[in-house]
């Protein structure tokens, strides 16, 4: 990189490890006043290593050396602790994700914001008080003065978020960095954050944007940073990086976001040749050194290999009678302060025999309620879901029983749905035999086969859940619900937590199964883009109600309702290939 | 849950179980002091070394009702106390009540000095070793353990070897002046410390490790900083939640520890009336007791609304 003047961040060569394990290698980068330059990869690349580095506080353990730091022109590689502090905040602002657990939430945020200007400014306590207040009012919070009394506790995700980078930005650093401040938010709020974010950097400070959504970085960065495995394998301004990106592992990040690609296609790797089946399915069980899959040629890796664009009818129940139908369903809860509140207010589906009925909202909207309902965890005030035609809500659960298998289920957190003390095996034992036995020997075909069906080798089932990588986990979780042969999967944002390349292979998987085993599934998802792919009709809920449903396509071309749009004009829109 | 009531109904919920628990254990106190073989009538006259007459001993028990049934004497008991009315103690020949009231302050003034000193201790102890890293850790965990496995009559015994025969620094008794309740106290409030400590230590730890403690760092917060602005209070939490069971332990603990070091108070005063079967007085310290404790678990459930926002609204 050329040597500019203006730049506010000059880092050359920066290298970071962990108990000799390398974390981040020889990292270079340059941001000029103004200037966004956004660092994306996915989760362990070393993009918040680097980050964390900028201000000095990698983590205990870290061996951080670089050839050059500097901040406008002044080196900070050689900064003490008590140096580092006045750099802090003063000079960089740092913001966090989220902000639930980025705010301390013992104390207010008027305090938090406070600290700031305490900490790296002269002003007087007065002063501060009446900055703090224009400080919220800058980020966009209504009511600065009631606000700034509340704790993160009391506040929505956005204005947390808001809040937060109030406390970053309080004293106009030089240097602003965020590190994926938009992640747990809403597709409507992300965009005024983003919004928030750009107009800092229009301010005048330079700006290091870490990312793993690509939609999110086309949307504000100027410059993109690809980040892999500790290193930066391509750079450059953002419409190239994105439009014509030059390296492999570029494209494949952009391949993998969902949103254009048409129902039945595929996310993950390009079809792959017959004898490389299981790497197709799944790069991260091919790193692990998958065998097996090929060995089955008529079985799921055949299926698997099939470049399907079209869907084949398969199972047992004739495609498009209905097997779930949810009539007029309603559910209120009290909230604390003993407020009746409608979570799920009058809503009706019906699923069809191998079809995917895609459910999208926000958060709160009452999406998981609704599937709570419909697995039988939960009892509607008013409305009745029927299972096969046969009635199903209502009923004691001695007459359930017999028909759970019937209906499976996927969460988001897979980990905290596995109990930490089973093995892989035991797990999917407990599932076989219906919670009778976690002998993993005595199943130990049938666990193979759906270890195998989801493109994880047999040998994982000796491992504990906590040793899994998240989309390893995601897949047991799904060999989990297959286990007792459901017709129906509740797949409740199944994918949400996963990297974008790694949710392309869950995605492609649940696509796979359904195809195999004729499966229908409930698909809930706040993420438009992948309910858009995976979903053959598609319902929206807003504040408990479903204000829209219809096929996808049709969907997503001509919205109907207001806050449909409202919801489609708020998704980022992602870079296109 | 008592959480989500308004405060009139959660001092009525508070109440009536207060009400239920002083019930319950002046009930099990009836009962079970009659279990212990020998006549309640000979306690009264002084014990078996008493020598009594048959007739003395008919005339107590006509007097105090012993020759009634055993149900009408629990309602005629209950009855008694439901007016407040705790009765005479047979050893001592005094009423009851101005007993505890004599012996009461002694006990309360040793529990809550001793409570302060663990607090002290423990969160000493845990802001010292986070602020000192990983070796720091583990020397203060392995303090808690020691600390928090020491019965009391060991660890009494040896301080008054240490301070008071070998160095004699302090009193080994009761002396009325106020070193000599330093020893009692710290019997009292080192086992204590390890295990308030053990649970500030980790929720301290678990503060500084958060995001939010990364997030005053980037503020340019310092260590001490977000030591003392922030996981303080996360560290606190939990103590507050434990220091009502801790001031159980403390009363129950004031029983060996008032007898070592020949402290008057409540502790000793039960032990003494329990060995005397002395049925009023032991009722009566009981009762005072649970009462002291209840009240102090709802005062601590109180601290911990007030110390944790997150309480109060979820």
């Amino acid at each position: 990189m050329n040597s500019n003047n203006e730049a506010v961040l000059r880092l050359e060569n920066l290298n970071v490890a962990f108990n000799g394990e390398p974390a981040v290698r020889g990292v270079s980068l340059e941001i000029p006043a103004g200037e966004c330059l956004a660092l994306v990869g996915e989760s362990g690349s070393g993009k918040s290593v680097t980050a964390r580095s900028l201000i000095g506080l990698a983590g205990t353990g870290a061996k951080v050396s670089a050839d050059r730091l500097e901040l406008s022109g002044r080196n900070l590689a050689t900064l003490s602790q008590r140096a580092w502090r006045h750099v802090r905040g003063r000079r960089i602002g740092f913001i966090l994700q989220d902000a639930l657990v980025s705010l301390d939430p013992l104390r207010t945020i008027g305090r938090e914001i406070d600290d700031a200007l305490r900490l790296g400014s002269e002003y007087s306590r007065r002063d501060r008080a009446r900055r703090v207040l224009s400080l919220l009012e800058d980020v966009g919070l209504d009511n600065p003065a009631q606000r700034a009394g509340q704790r993160s506790g009391e506040l929505s995700g956005g204005m947390r978020q808001r809040a937060l980078i109030a406390s970053a930005i309080a004293l106009d650093p030089e240097l602003v960095i965020a590190d994926e401040p938009t992640t747990a938010l809403d597709a409507t709020v992300q965009a005024q954050i983003l919004d928030l974010l750009a107009g800092l950097r229009e301010r005048g400070s330079a700006m290091l944007l870490i990312s793993h959504d690509l939609a999110v970085v086309e949307s504000v960065a100027d410059r993109v940073a690809v980040m892999t495995d500790g290193r930066i394998v391509e750079s450059g301004p953002a419409a190239q990086v994105l439009g014509s990106p030059s390296h492999d592992y570029t494209r494949k990040l952009l391949r993998a976001v969902p949103a254009d690609h048409a129902r039945g296609t595929r996310l993950s790797a390009s079809p792959a040749p017959a004898g490389q089946a299981a790497a197709h399915v799944s790069g991260q069980a091919a790193a692990a050194g998958v065998s097996g899959a090929s060995e089955a040629p008529a079985g799921p890796a055949a299926v698997r290999q099939r470049p399907l664009p079209v869907r084949v009818p398969a199972g047992r129940p004739p495609a498009g009678t209905p097997v779930l139908q949810a009539a007029g369903l309603t559910k209120s809860f009290r909230t604390p302060d003993k407020k009746p509140f409608t979570a799920v207010d009058g809503v009706s589906f019906e699923l069809s025999a191998g079809e995917t009925l895609g459910l999208v909202g926000e958060s709160g909207s009452g999406k998981t309620t609704a599937a709570r309902l419909v697995l039988g965890l939960a009892e509607p005030d008013g409305g009745e879901v029927r299972l096969f035609g046969r009635p199903w809500s209502g009923l004691p659960e001695r007459e359930r029983r017999s028909r759970r298998t019937l209906i499976g289920a996927v969460y988001q957190d897979p980990l905290s749905s596995f109990d930490p003390r089973l093995t892989v095996g035991q797990l999917l034992a407990d599932a076989l035999s219906g919670g009778r036995s976690l002998n993993a020997k005595a199943h130990a075909a049938d666990t193979a086969r759906l270890l195998d069906l989801v493109g994880l080798p047999a040998r994982f089932t000796a491992r504990g859940p906590r040793t899994l990588s998240g989309g390893q986990r995601q897949r047991v979780a799904i060999a989990r619900a297959l286990a007792p042969k459901p017709k129906i999967v509740i797949c409740d944002e199944p994918a949400s937590a996963l990297d974008v390349s790694v949710q392309a292979q869950i995605l492609d998987l649940l696509d796979d199964l359904q195809r195999e085993f004729g499966l229908s599934y409930l698909f809930i998802s706040h993420d438009l883009g992948v309910v858009r792919h995976m979903s053959d009709r598609v319902a929206v809920m807003q504040r408990g109600r479903i204000v829209e449903q219809g096929p996808a396509e049709q969907l997503f071309a001509s919205p109907q309702h207001a806050y449909t749009r409202q919801l489609l004009a708020a998704a980022v829109h992602p870079p296109r290939t | 849950m008592a959480d989500q009531l308004k405060p009139v109904r959660w001092v009525l919920a508070k109440v009536l179980g207060a009400a239920f628990v002083l019930w319950a254990v002046a009930t099990l106190i009836f009962f079970g002091i009659r279990m212990i073989p020998g006549d309640p009538a000979e306690a009264i006259l002084g014990g078996p070394g008493s020598q009594a007459s048959p007739e003395a001993l008919e005339q107590v028990r006509r007097d105090y009702g012993l020759d009634q049934p055993l149900l009408a004497q629990y309602a005629a008991q209950l009855g008694r106390l439901i007016r407040g009315d705790l009765g005479d103690s047979y050893s001592l020949r005094m009423p009851v009540a101005d007993l505890i009231a004599n012996q009461l302050p002694g006990t309360l003034l040793l529990s809550a000095l001793s409570l302060l000193v663990a607090w002290l201790l423990a969160l000493g102890l845990a802001g010292w070793s986070t602020l000192n890293g990983r070796a720091a850790g583990v020397v203060a965990s392995g303090l808690e353990i020691a600390a928090a496995a020491v019965p009391h009559f060991w660890l009494a015994s040896v301080l008054i070897l240490l301070f008071s025969n070998s160095l004699g620094w302090l009193p080994p008794v009761n002396t009325g002046s106020a070193d000599g309740l330093i020893l009692p106290v710290v019997t009292l409030a080192l086992p204590l410390a390890g295990f308030l400590g053990q649970v500030m230590r980790e929720s301290m730890l678990a503060a500084m490790s958060s995001p939010f403690a990364l997030s005053a760092r980037a503020r340019g917060e310092g260590e001490s900083g977000v030591l003392f602005r922030h996981a303080l209070r996360h560290a606190a939490l939990p103590g507050i939640a434990l220091s009502g069971w801790a001031f159980g332990n403390l009363l129950s603990g004031a029983v060996v520890v008032e007898s070592i070091f020949a402290r008057p108070g409540l502790g000793r005063t039960l032990l003494n009336a329990v060995t005397l079967r002395d049925i009023p007085l032991v009722t009566g310290v009981a009762l005072v007791s649970a009462l002291a404790y209840v009240l102090v678990m709802a005062a601590s459930d109180v601290a911990e609304r007030a110390a944790d926002p997150r309480l109060r609204t979820a």
